[in-house]
């Protein structure tokens, strides 16, 4: 599942993961991303952080609240240290800073399947 | 009162910052980028325009708000023949053809806001960790208007606004494509002052 407010990222990370995964959803917002989490429990969620509505990291908080086992790596163009610990502590599995290139995304993406 | 070392303080931040966006916008580019400019003023904001030396007639801005211990605003400004070959470049071939009045499509402009994005990320992640504090940003909102409504509209985002601004501009160019792209740094004076305080 992909949750990105932009929609050049959105089709940029569906172009990326085509080759090897289904995208079952993708949401505009963190609020967008939580309803659709309930719904399709996806195997694995690319999180932006910077949205309206809802920001990613507590997109990420609520999600993991209530699926402890949740798989959301962060993808996002915030590199500060006290995001990327703020994004750990929420749950989040991993965290891809933009601009990234496709094969960092998807070997993230195939490690964490695989854990 | 904003003081020198406070200047040249923001100017050492800045210059760390630009470095960050050239790498960022070479890596999304694959192409060289340089920069032209890296300067720190403090400017009458009417004179911003001429202070940052940009008149084209019509640009696009890209305007970030940020909040936290150190408070302000970036505005990044593309000519329109720039945005429309950035964008192409980072859409390659995904993109989709304006509508008719539209300088951008939907999908161009969505692109050129990500580039706004990750500017200003690269900006504000240098501040941030330098303070050791986390500073949270807005999505990018996109306006296409005269250079001054450009920086007026951006300013009037702003939460403080005075008749002068600390402006730190950078001007980056990707060579081979001839695009120039102008970032304007807007930090709070108020609490940028408090911020560089407590730092002595």
């Amino acid at each position: 599942m992909l949750v990105d407010d932009s929609k050049f990222m959105r089709a940029l990370l569906k172009k990326v993961m085509a080759s090897a995964h289904n995208i079952v959803g993708e949401a505009e917002n963190g609020v967008e991303a939580v309803d659709m989490y309930e719904q399709l429990s996806p195997d694995i969620v690319l999180m932006d952080i910077v949205m309206p509505h809802m920001d990613g990291i507590l997109a990420t908080s609520n999600i993991v609240g209530k699926h402890p086992d949740a798989k959301i790596i962060m993808c996002t163009s915030v590199g500060q240290d006290e995001k990327v610990k703020a994004a750990i502590k929420a749950g989040a599995r991993g965290y891809i800073t933009k601009p990234f290139q496709g094969p960092s995304v998807l070997k993230e993406v195939e490690s964490l399947l695989g854990q | 009162m904003i003081g020198m070392e406070t200047l040249r303080e923001l100017k050492r931040l800045g210059d760390q910052s630009a470095e960050m966006v050239v790498e960022s916008l070479a890596e999304m580019t694959a192409m060289e980028v340089v920069m032209e400019v890296s300067a720190v003023n403090l400017a009458e904001i009417e004179q911003i325009p001429a202070t940052i030396g940009i008149t084209d007639d019509a640009m696009i801005g890209l305007f970030v708000r940020f909040t936290g211990e150190l408070p302000g605003s970036v505005l990044t400004m593309l000519s329109i023949p720039s945005a429309q070959k950035l964008a192409d470049i980072m859409l390659a071939g995904m993109g989709d053809e304006p509508s008719d009045g539209d300088v951008l499509s939907e999908m161009q402009q969505s692109a050129v806001e990500e580039i706004g994005n990750i500017i200003t990320s690269s900006f504000i992640d240098v501040w941030a960790n330098e303070f050791t504090t986390a500073l949270t940003q807005t999505p990018p909102a996109f306006v296409c208007d005269y250079v001054p409504s450009v920086i007026d509209s951006a300013l009037a985002r702003a939460s403080e606004k005075g008749d002068f601004a600390v402006v730190f501009n950078s001007a980056i160019r990707i060579t081979d494509q001839g695009i120039d792209c102008h970032i304007l740094v807007l930090p709070d004076p108020d609490k940028m002052q408090m911020m560089f305080d407590s730092m002595e």
